[in-house]
């Protein structure tokens, strides 16, 4: 431990290191308790979730999955023994309650729809915002800053101050409730965010890239598909977590627009908890089942995350 | 193979005319450079060749088919960057493999194998060829890129400051190849450089730009010895060539405005010499000397006027010390006040190698490196 040693300006020194080591890890514990508390909860029996003072050690059970997944409805003690034996663990776990399976619940579709409308946003998101990114980047737009601002514009209000208009434009068209309606809706509010990152990346790509290629024997396209998209993957994952983060946990106009058909996971969860009592293991663990896909997905793509906020500033 | 043709084209940028009406044949199997500074205009005549700007008048033809409005694809030109062409996603093999590649070609993979391998063997990089282009030198990198080229066998090689990133020893060397590349296979190259030294040693005929304009065409040796423009004479060679004022050097004829002559035609002479009329003897104090070696690079001030002089190395002489200088008389060049030259009646014959042709490639004068 030299006392004489040199220090650096731009580094931190060791104490700050510390106290910057131990903020972020009590805001990591902050940020984690409310989710871990929901997987336990997820796992509880329905006793369990509200025993007071709150149980921190239990004996896990699948019961709210069951009851998540299920339609159920409760029997007397003599119908409940003229039942021929259980053929599976959860009409075991069911039986246990005095109630039988009647069917399953619509939870599974609701996810469905979370999934196919959650993705396929996101997908159109980036593939839309990268060629609009390409063209702001590369061609003479007229207009070229005035039209950046007023894309970025659509996002400086809530999205939901437009849900009337929105709401009687679809009824119109016949979009309310359907996977279509809900796609282009999160497209459109997505896109802002996906053009100006995705713009920061395609700035930073040189063009002697694209030139050579089209000298080379490629078309303008091909030459995108071949030579910047490949160069851009960072900045179309970071584009891909936000917009799959928006429209995955939108609600607002997921309960206004969508009723049956269409609904997603967010406005179907609370429903869960008027079904026959409160609920808390079941919405514990559609809660869970529900935060699963965007932890993968931001898991998977995290190195990009940062590269996304700075808008392509800090590569690499 | 093919010759390039450029007929009167004009480009500009908003209210910069890049290129102004500019005209120039590259002869089939000709290694022409452009030469000018920043800004002159050079890259945009190439890029205007490859078709990567559209001029808004004049014709390009490319072995005597106009390619003025077909996109780059179609004209078999291949185009060597200055920097950041290999694609950093890619190998070696895959970046040299690249334009072989394009859906336009079809080639067949055993073909473009042979051909990659071939090109890999000519610019001594067969055991980087598994590499990711981004895990090379700038020497190698730059090797790639003008392997690229090759795989190719376009009908022009058009070459942007190819070497300007490397350094001082890698361009020396790689410049050394790159003749001998294009001496074999008799390419057709247009090289763009602001370094008077690849101009003159690359070049079969060189090209001066200057603000968009096309100042003079003409071999190396012509151009270092008889430029028409003080503009050019003040391009090519360096230390770069000494301007004095005309009444500076006694000079009286009509329309001169200025003098200037070559750093090397300035000689140290001793302070009692005899003053031979015509030659202006002047006493002059040392400003700079730099050692460099081969030779002796001597600053001076001459009544206001910066002069310098290449001399013989190890001169007495240091910072301070005034000494005689003399001019060689007939290697003073005249120029108007606009700067273009004027010549007297015998100056034609001075330039020994006028008219040689394209196969004098080296000018052996004034070959020295600035870098």
């Amino acid at each position: 431990m030299g006392s004489a040693q040199a220090h650096s300006i731009v580094e931190p020194g060791r104490l700050s290191k510390r106290v910057a080591v131990v903020l972020v890890a009590l805001y990591a514990l902050f940020a984690v308790v409310p989710m871990a508390w929901i997987v336990m909860t997820s796992f509880k029996t329905t006793e369990d979730a509200i025993a007071y003072p709150p149980k921190v050690v239990f004996d896990p059970t699948l019961e709210g999955y069951v009851h998540l997944f299920t339609n159920r409805s409760r029997q007397t003690e003599e119908y409940m023994q003229d039942l021929p034996p259980a053929e599976h663990w959860w009409q075991e776990i069911v039986r246990e309650d005095n109630m039988v399976i009647t069917g399953p619940s619509r939870f599974a579709d609701r996810y469905l729809n979370s999934l196919v409308i959650g993705f396929g946003a996101t997908f159109l998101s980036v593939f839309f915002g990268a060629l609009a990114a390409y063209a702001f980047s590369r061609f003479k737009v007229p207009l070229r800053d005035d039209l950046m601002f007023f894309i970025l514009s659509t996002r400086m209000f809530p999205p939901v101050a437009i849900a009337i208009p929105v709401f009687l434009m679809y009824r119109e068209l016949g979009l309310n409730d359907t996977h279509l309606g809900m796609i282009i809706l999160y497209t459109a509010v997505n896109l802002s965010l996906s053009v100006w990152i995705l713009k920061g990346f395609m700035d930073e790509i040189p063009r002697e890239y694209e030139e050579a290629a089209m000298v080379d024997g490629y078309t303008r396209l091909q030459a995108f598909v071949k030579v910047v998209l490949p160069q851009a993957k960072a900045g179309i994952a970071a584009a891909a977590i936000f917009c799959l983060i928006f429209s995955w946990n939108e609600y607002n106009f997921a309960i206004l627009l969508t009723s049956g058909n269409a609904q997603t996971a967010p406005p179907f969860i609370p429903l869960i908890i008027g079904v026959g009592g409160q609920d808390w293991p079941a919405v514990g663990a559609a809660a869970t089942l529900f935060i699963l896909p965007a932890v993968i997905f931001t898991v998977l793509l995290r190195k990009y995350l940062l590269a996304g906020i700075t808008f392509g500033a800090v590569r690499r | 193979m093919a010759e390039i043709g450029l007929d009167a084209i004009t480009k500009s940028y908003n209210a910069t005319v890049a290129v102004d009406d500019v005209s120039l044949r590259v002869g089939d199997g000709e290694f022409f450079v452009l030469l000018g500074p920043t800004g002159a205009g050079k890259t945009t005549t190439l890029r205007t060749i490859a078709g990567l700007e559209m001029p808004e008048r004049g014709r390009v033809t490319i072995g005597g088919e106009d390619v003025t409005r077909a996109a780059p694809a179609e004209r078999d030109v291949a185009f060597v960057f200055q920097q950041f062409s290999l694609y950093p996603h890619y190998t070696v093999y895959d970046n040299l493999a690249f334009p072989l590649r394009a859906p336009a070609r079809r080639m067949a993979e055993a073909e473009i194998d042979r051909r990659v391998r071939k090109v890999a063997e000519q610019l001594h990089i067969t055991p980087k060829l598994g590499n990711q282009a981004t895990r090379l030198s700038g020497g190698e990198m730059q090797r790639v890129s003008i392997g690229r080229a090759l795989v190719r066998e376009p009908a022009v090689y058009l070459m942007d400051e190819p070497l300007s990133s490397l350094d001082a020893k890698l361009r020396e060397g790689l410049r050394v190849e790159l003749k001998h590349l294009q001496v074999d296979l008799g390419a057709t190259i247009l090289y763009v450089t602001h370094d008077q030294v690849e101009a003159l040693t690359l070049a079969d005929r060189i090209g001066v730009l200057h603000e968009g304009r096309l100042l003079q065409v003409d071999t190396p040796r012509q151009i270092y010895n008889d430029p028409d423009d003080a503009v050019v004479a003040y391009q090519l060679g360096a230390p770069a060539i000494n301007f004095l004022p005309a009444d500076a050097l006694g000079l009286d004829t009509p329309g001169v405005a200025s003098g200037a002559v070559r750093p090397e035609d300035v000689t140290l002479i001793a302070a009692d010499a005899p003053a031979d009329g015509s030659v202006p003897a002047v006493d002059a104090t040392v400003t700079q000397v730099e050692r460099l070696g081969p030779e002796d690079v001597a600053v001076f001030d001459w009544h206001g006027h910066t002069l310098r002089a290449l001399l013989t190395p190890g001169q007495a002489i240091s910072r301070g010390d005034v000494v005689a200088l003399r001019f060689e008389p007939d290697k003073i060049m005249l120029f108007d006040a606009r700067g273009r030259r004027v010549r007297r009646g015998a100056d034609r014959n001075t330039a020994a190698g006028h008219g040689a042709g394209p196969m004098s490639q080296r000018a052996d004068t004034g070959v020295r490196n600035a870098g």
